[in-house]
């Protein structure tokens, strides 16, 4: 018989990472997994400071961001299936970039140090946790190239298709706030494009809230920069 | 004190493209100042905006929050 844990809400684990982690590899973070609410705008990881804690996301989206100069442009989405604090998994205690809530929800949050003894310990938790890494890299590099070769409505149609990946709804919360974030632009240049997507009929837009329509559309004009990455997180995590 | 908030809207032919969100700032100044900033962006930012003649044409009209038009920015005053 095992001791009940009410710090972890059941059912139990709902991050898709946790849930691909051998029965023995869980039973080592459990002890240090601490469930939070993610606020949204939070920063979960500010730049350049020591990082105290991963945080597996159970829902929500928290979005990694380059800070350059006064602008900030997002570089990476995380939800259900990721965890927040990349570098503390590659060894290192800090990174130039910052972690945000984008939607609000919850995550199950682990000392560095706990996870690091655990990955000493492990070679299985260190080949699943190498592996997203690897998930993550093509994500990033996929936003370099979105960010390259599309315009503006194709990368707003690239994020909103990760937005809904992850929060496994329709309707989404994105501010244009937001918006002007994920795509490095200043807030007023977001109405046009949202009115573009409009036009095609891919999402209706309302305050605050982007609702999908069609996501095939908005696949065609994604093009290329969408897919890959999520087809690498389905051959090293959900198939593996 | 609270910040008014502006809503930079844009008129594309006959069509009014509303801001629901808008800004909070100081005054109607700082609204012009972001509009004129938006469009020295999408200048410089040509493949994430599109050439400059598929919106050169377009106009910001900046509303208060009782939906007054305040002021009216065409996009050519910064080709």
């Amino acid at each position: 018989m095992t001791e009940p844990d009410n710090r972890i809400p059941r059912p139990f684990p709902r991050n898709h990472l946790l849930a691909a982690l051998t029965a023995e590899d869980l039973g080592r973070l459990r002890p240090g997994l601490e469930s939070v609410a993610l606020t949204i705008r939070e920063i979960l990881i500010p730049a350049h400071l020591a990082v105290e804690h991963v945080y597996f996301v159970e829902d929500g989206i928290v979005s990694l961001i380059a800070d350059v100069a006064e602008r900030r442009i997002e570089i990476g989405l995380i939800g259900p299936e990721g965890v927040a604090g990349l570098c503390i998994l590659l060894g290192a205690d800090s990174s130039p970039h910052s972690a945000m809530v984008q939607a609000e929800g919850t995550a199950l949050r682990l000392p560095a140090a706990v996870l690091h003894a655990a990955m000493e310990a492990s070679a299985s938790l260190r080949t699943v946790l190498g592996r997203y890494v690897q998930t993550m890299m093509v994500q990033i590099g996929q936003t370099a190239y979105a960010n390259a070769d599309l315009t503006i409505e194709g990368r707003l149609a690239r994020w909103i298709l990760m937005t809904q990946d992850r929060l496994a709804q329709a309707e989404l919360p994105l501010t244009h706030e937001f918006l002007s974030v994920m795509l490095g632009v200043r807030r007023p240049g977001v109405t046009t494009a949202v009115h573009v997507l409009e036009g095609f009929g891919m999402v209706r837009a309302r305050r605050g809230r982007i609702t999908v329509l069609d996501r095939e559309k908005l696949l065609d004009l994604a093009g290329d920069a969408y897919g890959s990455a999520e087809a690498e997180y389905r051959r090293l995590i959900v198939e593996a | 004190m609270r910040l008014p908030r502006y809503f930079l809207n844009i008129r594309r032919r006959a069509v009014l493209i509303r801001d629901e969100e808008g800004d909070d700032l100081p005054d109607l100044d700082a609204a012009r100042a972001l509009a004129l900033g938006t469009l020295r962006e999408m200048v410089r930012l040509p493949h994430v905006y599109g050439l400059p003649r598929t919106w050169r044409r377009n106009v910001f009209v900046i509303t208060d929050e009782g939906g007054t038009a305040l002021l009216e920015i065409p996009y050519s005053d910064v080709l």
